[in-house]
């Protein structure tokens, strides 16, 4: 196994989905986090192109976080049986992906966040949600492509635990996405981390 | 040979990439483009109301990545392991970032110039200047493996784009350009190039 070092602020925002992917897979990887000022002080010219996550496979610099993610997912067993399960992974992921980083998780007004996040959920995160839940109710599966957890999964998990943490009120028309969310939060490895790991807004 | 049709607004935009791989690939697709008036109504009817979507012999995908991708590996130009993809993925996705950052929407032509001059000059000029560096030390033909990839598709389109927009940047680029070039005029890349409509962005 080589030696893994992720390299990201100290947040969630486009890391966590590796972390969460070395958990599920029980894979020990160096978590190196630093803080806003670190990074435009140290870290940012040491990386490829001045961009993080950077994940460092022996010593050798992987950035963006969607090929991070999709080589991680492809090595742990977490990407699919085949191209067309690859694909539909990356579709649900990049779906929600695309609704939830709409949230307004910079703004300094409260009352203004607070009202955009109501508008975001409304306009374009619980709409997508109540596609996912009928197309997944009606696969009747476990997972929400093939027939093992993928990071689509986990992906939903992710952000389904944020929706849960902000108001769990809204989830209750997704019955099936929330005993989704459940059975991988419950999995060996993923448990663990999600008991001890760092709760960030974002 | 599944039957292919990409449904998406008629511009580059999410599509272009998408169109680039059917055509190095050489592989028949029905290219519906459509107006922007036309999507009110044609947005319910796609499974995540958005765009582009591929329908696989009638069964649709939409995410463009996802998209992209599974054409990619389709054709055979996707790299020729896990690890050769990933540095395809990083490469693409540092075009993309850099590329999206120019001012698509703006209307004022002249605020539209300054900002591209701008853009070139503080995002995609540093990160090409990265991409050549590596690239002339691999002394290789395409920008991962030994193929085409569709990194090398989506550096060519942009920096056809560059050529248009803000040219001044390419002399320190030789080998990037040469190799925009060699893509430019492989057989069905070509054909579709001259033949894609001008786009208004």
């Amino acid at each position: 196994m080589p030696h893994y070092k992720l390299s990201y602020f100290d947040i969630y925002g486009r890391g966590e989905m590796v972390r969460l992917l070395f958990a599920a897979a029980k894979v020990e990887f160096e978590d190196e986090r630093f803080t806003r000022e670190q990074w435009k002080e140290t870290y940012k010219k040491t990386t490829p192109f001045g961009y993080c996550p950077v994940l460092y496979i022996d010593g050798a610099p992987l950035c963006e976080s969607g090929a991070i993610v999709r080589l991680l997912a492809s090595k742990f067993g977490f990407n699919g049986a085949n191209t067309v399960e690859e694909a539909h992974i990356a579709m649900f992921n990049g779906a929600l992906r695309t609704m939830y980083v709409r949230l307004p998780n910079f703004d300094v007004d409260e009352q203004l966040k607070e009202e955009k996040t109501r508008v975001v959920y409304k306009d374009h995160i619980l709409p997508l949600l109540e596609k996912i839940e009928k197309k997944f109710s009606d696969k009747k599966a476990e997972f929400l492509v093939g027939e093992k957890m993928s990071y689509a999964d986990l992906r939903l998990m992710q952000y389904l635990i944020i929706t849960e943490r902000y108001d769990a009120s809204l989830l209750a028309p997704f019955p099936n996405l929330v005993a989704l969310k459940d059975r991988c939060r419950n999995t060996d490895g993923l448990k663990q981390y999600l008991a001890t790991s760092k709760i960030c807004p974002f | 040979m599944p039957t292919y049709k990409l449904s998406y607004f008629n511009v580059p935009g999410r599509g272009e990439l998408i169109r680039l791989l059917f055509s190095a690939a050489k592989v028949e697709f029905e290219d519906h483009r459509f107006e922007f008036s036309e999507w009110p109504e044609l947005k319910s009817k796609m499974p995540f109301n958005q765009v582009p979507v591929l329908y696989i012999d009638g069964t649709p995908l939409c995410e463009s990545g996802a998209i992209f991708r599974y054409l990619a590996t389709e054709f055979g130009m996707n790299g020729a392991n896990s690890l050769q993809a990933a540095y395809i993925e990083m490469v693409h996705g540092v075009l993309h970032d850099v590329y999206s950052k120019l001012p698509f929407m703006e209307k004022d032509a002249k605020v539209k110039k300054e900002k591209t001059t701008a853009v070139h000059q503080e995002h995609i000029l540093p990160a090409l200047l990265k991409i050549e560096k590596k690239f002339s030390e691999s002394k290789r033909q395409y920008l991962v493996g030994d193929k085409l990839s569709y990194a090398d598709l989506k550096l060519t389109n942009n920096l056809i784009l560059t050529e248009e927009r803000a040219p001044e940047i390419l002399p320190q680029l030789p080998n990037l350009c040469a190799l925009r070039d060699r893509v430019r005029n492989l057989d069905g890349v070509k054909q579709y190039l001259a033949s894609r409509p001008e786009s208004i962005f």
